[in-house]
């Protein structure tokens, strides 16, 4: 059991962390959202590019928490895929308390987070579009639309 | 909040929309003259109360505004008025500079040059009809092309008065659209949303009449602007003023305003400049072409004037002008020569005419002085008719006619008397006293003069009467006292006028030949001495030869030193004076003297004397006229008799049509003698010589008529070119604020794709990433 609430406390430490990156990106993301609304061009760039390092990390986050669930999961005599916090904090009981309100905390973040993704995603999306059309109405005509068929925005070359 | 949150995102979403379609209408109208680049000012929407809490709202799209530099727009269209005057008036004077040029040697300069080669070849063969008709031809051929080139820059003209009336046509097009801009933008601004595109337009459309005319504009505070051209109304609020042209006869250009009291006169655009061409350079070519015809006609008749053709004298002659009635009273002839309206004026000078006796050669020339302050033209006329071979008069139209009596012919020559003394007062076979001195003198009132003649002794007197004042009593007053006196008469004693002196002297002549002045009380005032004078078998026979060089014209006296015989008494000489008494020279007639040798007297004059006797005692003299000008009052040019050229100016500059119609009228001579080119001569002198009208001699005045054209044309272009390249920089400046770059638009726009596709990426795989994180948790 021991080894149980030792690894129970790395992943308390992996969620933190977690917990941590989850707020940042949110963060991250209202910072995109002003950007596109502002119509900066530069500052949704530069936003991007911090969210763009934001995910690099987020593989290295899952590589160290995945060993830590797997070998809870071997002491409980579960699948992995089959673990969840949830699950994972009925079995520890009183143990899990304070897991149990990490997993909330993370919960909400996550959600937090994905509401304002699915907001910027929109509202980056109809942007787009708008730019898109506005792009094809000026250049139409003449036959210089060089988005058309390029399939990419970098051999416009402006 | 979920409801205040879409708000926001779609507020952003309207704006972003708004943005783009800016861009969008910029980019399209990249290429819209006049247009400005429009922005969206964006500004943070209206916040929220909510439950206490004042929440912000997000962003919206305030307006969207032209960016334009009023005050560059301003110099804009000033400098577009001063260079579109330039290039205006540029195009015109081009078409004159092609004019006045000389393609294939037909240019004035060129033909000038030809006629003066057409006299040249005539000077060498005076009687050949066919290079007198080429000169003719010559001289026909300048004023052909002065014709030809006043046509056609008069035509010139024309079509600029006629462009100025068709500007001002395109001026008032352009206030009307001005003043429909005016109300539209007044309209949409009223609502209080700026009128962009609008503006543009009027913009446009200003600057379009800018380069018509000079404009001034002002706005206010209802966004109406009002144009002024030189300080009166074209467009108000509500109507325009519309702008008509009145096209005078010399190029005048009136401009006016609808219900303006005075004429405006543009300063700038291309009305100025063709009003410019129309009215101050072509008029002042016309004067330049005016004054060069002119002088043609002054300097060519002058010369020709006093020239002789080919068949020698007239028998008649009419001038071509006619005398004008100035005072218009019904009489011609009663205005002074200095104001009788002569297109040419008359000087104070002296006018040599000259009588030619057809039978036998023999020449008188008579000396006429002309002071135009004092003469009429009758008192003219009336000289020219005492001339007793001679009668003057004006004809019906204004015109003086001169005929000579049967048997002479007459011309105003300048040929040199060979024989200068007919009269016989130096060494002739007449008993012959000469007053020392020059007339005039003072005689007293009813003096006497006691002689004794072949028959009887009688006393002559002079009467004040006879006098016009006789205490200035001139050699012909005294003369004619004498050859009318009774005593005189019956004695065949006679008075002739040597210059101006009296010679008394017997009619007849040898050395039986003889009278005696006996005394009186005017015999001191004449000079002559008391005693007896006797003829002499014996006369002396003067001859003059060769041509006078002189610059001026003089009368020479000649005079022995002393008594004594030609060719025998030793030291024995002949001093030669001019009219002022100065010596010209002394020429020794002594015992070396060989009779009928011709001594040079000066300025290429000779004279040869036969033997006889002199005596400076009884005062042998004898005068010549030596002549340069036969007319130095140009009173035949004003008169227009016997010129080459009619006319006053390059309209009505013609040669002569009787000179036309028979060339042998071509006076070649100076003369009058054979083979003589005198006249040709001088008229060759004309291509070199500096007239003082032209500044310059004919072909200077031409070639700097031309250079000054050019360098006009010159000086314009550069002025034009330095305005296009302000009004360039202008408009580059304006470009550079209120223009549209089409790529700095793309750029943005491409920017905004490439940051919307990098976000959606990284938005797609943050929606992955969530995903994982949810089914852990």
């Amino acid at each position: 059991m021991s080894a149980l609430l030792a690894d129970r406390n790395r992943l308390e430490a992996a969620l933190r962390e977690e917990l941590a990156a989850q707020r940042e990106l949110l963060e991250l993301l209202r910072a995109q959202e002003s950007a596109v609304i502002a119509r900066t061009p530069d500052a949704l760039v530069e936003v991007t590019s911090k969210i763009e390092a934001h995910v690099s990390s987020a593989s290295a986050r899952r590589a160290r928490r995945e060993p830590i669930i797997r070998r809870i999961a071997m002491e409980l005599r579960v699948a992995p895929s089959a673990l969840t916090l949830s699950s994972l904090c009925e079995r520890l009981g009183e143990d899990g308390s304070r897991l149990s309100e990490l997993r909330l905390e993370l919960r909400e973040a996550t959600s937090r987070v994905v509401r304002q993704n699915r907001r910027v995603s929109a509202l980056v999306g109809l942007h787009r579009r708008i730019n898109q059309e506005v792009l094809e109405l000026v250049l139409a005509d003449d036959g210089m639309n060089p988005f058309n068929g390029a399939g990419a925005l970098v051999d416009a070359e402006v | 909040m979920g409801s205040l949150g879409s708000e926001i995102g779609l507020r952003a979403l309207l704006a972003s929309r708004t943005a783009l379609e800016t861009i969008g209408h910029n980019v399209s109208n990249a290429n819209t003259d006049g247009y400005s680049r429009q922005r969206i000012d964006l500004g943070t929407a209206r916040p929220q109360n909510l439950r206490g809490l004042q929440l912000g709202a997000g962003v919206r799209a305030d307006s969207v505004t032209r960016t334009v530099d009023e005050l560059l727009n301003g110099r804009l269209v000033k400098q577009t008025g001063s260079l579109y005057r330039l290039d205006a008036q540029l195009t015109e004077m081009t078409s004159v500079e092609a004019l006045l040029d000389e393609p294939g040697g037909e240019g004035l300069g060129a033909l000038l040059d030809d006629m003066f080669s057409a006299f040249s070849a005539l000077s060498a063969n005076t009687e050949d009809i066919v290079y007198r008709t080429g000169a003719v031809q010559g001289a026909i051929s300048i004023t052909n092309r002065l014709h030809q080139v006043v046509d056609e820059v008069d035509q010139l003209q024309r079509d600029a008065q006629a462009k100025a009336g068709f500007l001002a046509s395109d001026i008032n097009i352009k206030a009307e659209r001005i003043l429909k801009l005016n109300q539209e933008v007044s309209k949409v601004e009223a609502t209080g949303v700026p009128a962009n595109d609008l503006r543009d337009q009027r913009d446009q459309a200003i600057r379009e009449l800018a380069q018509l005319v000079d404009v001034t504009v002002r706005e206010d505070s209802s966004g109406i602007v009002r144009i002024q051209v030189d300080g009166q109304l074209l467009v108000g609020a509500q109507s325009i003023h519309e702008m008509t042209v009145e096209a005078g006869d010399r190029g005048e250009l009136t401009m006016r305003l609808d219900g303006a009291s005075r004429p405006i006169q543009p300063k700038g655009g291309e009305l100025a400049g063709v009003a410019a061409f129309a009215q101050g350079f072509v008029n002042d070519l016309r004067s330049e072409l005016d004054n060069y015809a002119r002088s043609l006609v002054l300097e060519f008749n002058r010369v020709h004037s006093t020239g002789v053709g080919l068949s020698g004298g007239f028998k008649s002659l009419s001038g071509e002008s006619s005398v004008p009635d100035v005072d218009g009273d019904g009489d011609r002839r009663d205005s002074l020569l200095a104001n009788a309206g002569f297109e040419f004026p008359v000087e104070a000078g002296e006018l040599f005419v000259t009588i030619v006796d057809d039978a036998s050669g023999d020449l008188r020339q008579v000396k006429l002085t002309v002071d135009p302050s004092r003469d009429s033209v009758g008192t003219f006329l009336d000289k020219l008719d005492a001339i007793p071979e001679l009668s003057a008069s004006l004809d019906g139209f204004g015109r003086v006619s001169v005929v000579s009596e049967s048997g002479k012919t007459f011309h105003f020559g300048r040929p040199l008397d060979s024989r200068p003394d007919e009269s016989g007062t130096f060494g002739g076979g007449h008993a012959s006293a000469t007053m020392p001195f020059n007339a005039p003198v003072s005689l007293p009132p009813g003096g006497t003069l006691q002689l004794q003649g072949a028959t009887s002794a009688f006393t002559l007197t002079f009467n004040a009467s006879s006098f016009e004042n006789i205490a200035a009593a001139s050699a012909e007053e005294i003369a004619q006292v004498i050859n009318g006196d009774p005593g005189a008469i019956a004695n065949s004693l006679r008075a002739v006028v040597v210059g101006d002196r009296v010679a008394l002297q017997t009619g007849g002549t040898g050395s039986s030949e003889t009278f005696s002045v006996l005394g009186g009380t005017a015999l001191g005032a004449l000079g002559w001495s008391a005693g007896s004078y006797v003829g002499q078998d014996v006369a002396v026979n003067v001859e003059l030869s060769g041509e006078y060089s002189g610059s001026v014209n003089n009368q020479w006296t000649f005079e022995p030193s002393g008594d004594g015989v030609i060719g025998t008494t030793p030291g024995l000489s002949i001093l030669v004076r001019d009219s002022s008494g100065a010596l010209v020279s002394t020429l020794e007639v002594g015992d070396t003297y060989s009779s009928g040798t011709p001594l040079l007297v000066a300025d290429g004059v000779s004279v040869s004397f036969s033997g006889g006797a002199v005596s400076a005692t009884e005062g042998d003299v004898f005068t010549t006229n030596v002549i340069r000008d036969s007319d130095t009052s140009d009173i035949l040019v004003a008169l227009g008799l016997n010129g080459l050229f009619q006319g006053t100016d390059a309209t009505t500059i013609g040669v002569r049509e009787a000179i036309q119609r028979d060339p042998s009228l071509l006076a070649a001579s100076a003369t009058g003698a054979v083979g003589d080119s005198g006249a040709l001569r001088d008229v060759l002198r004309l291509q070199s010589s500096d007239v003082d009208a032209l500044g310059g001699s004919f072909g200077e005045f031409y070639s700097t008529l031309i250079g000054g054209i050019g360098f006009e044309i010159s000086s314009t272009r550069s002025a034009a070119e330095v305005e296009t390249f302000l009004v360039q920089s202008l408009e580059e400046r304006r470009q550079s604020i209120a223009g549209v770059n089409v790529d700095e638009e793309l750029v943005n726009m491409v920017s905004y794709e490439q940051a919307y596709n990098a976000a959606a990426q990284f938005l797609q795989v943050i929606n992955q990433m969530e995903d994982e994180v949810l089914r852990l948790v």
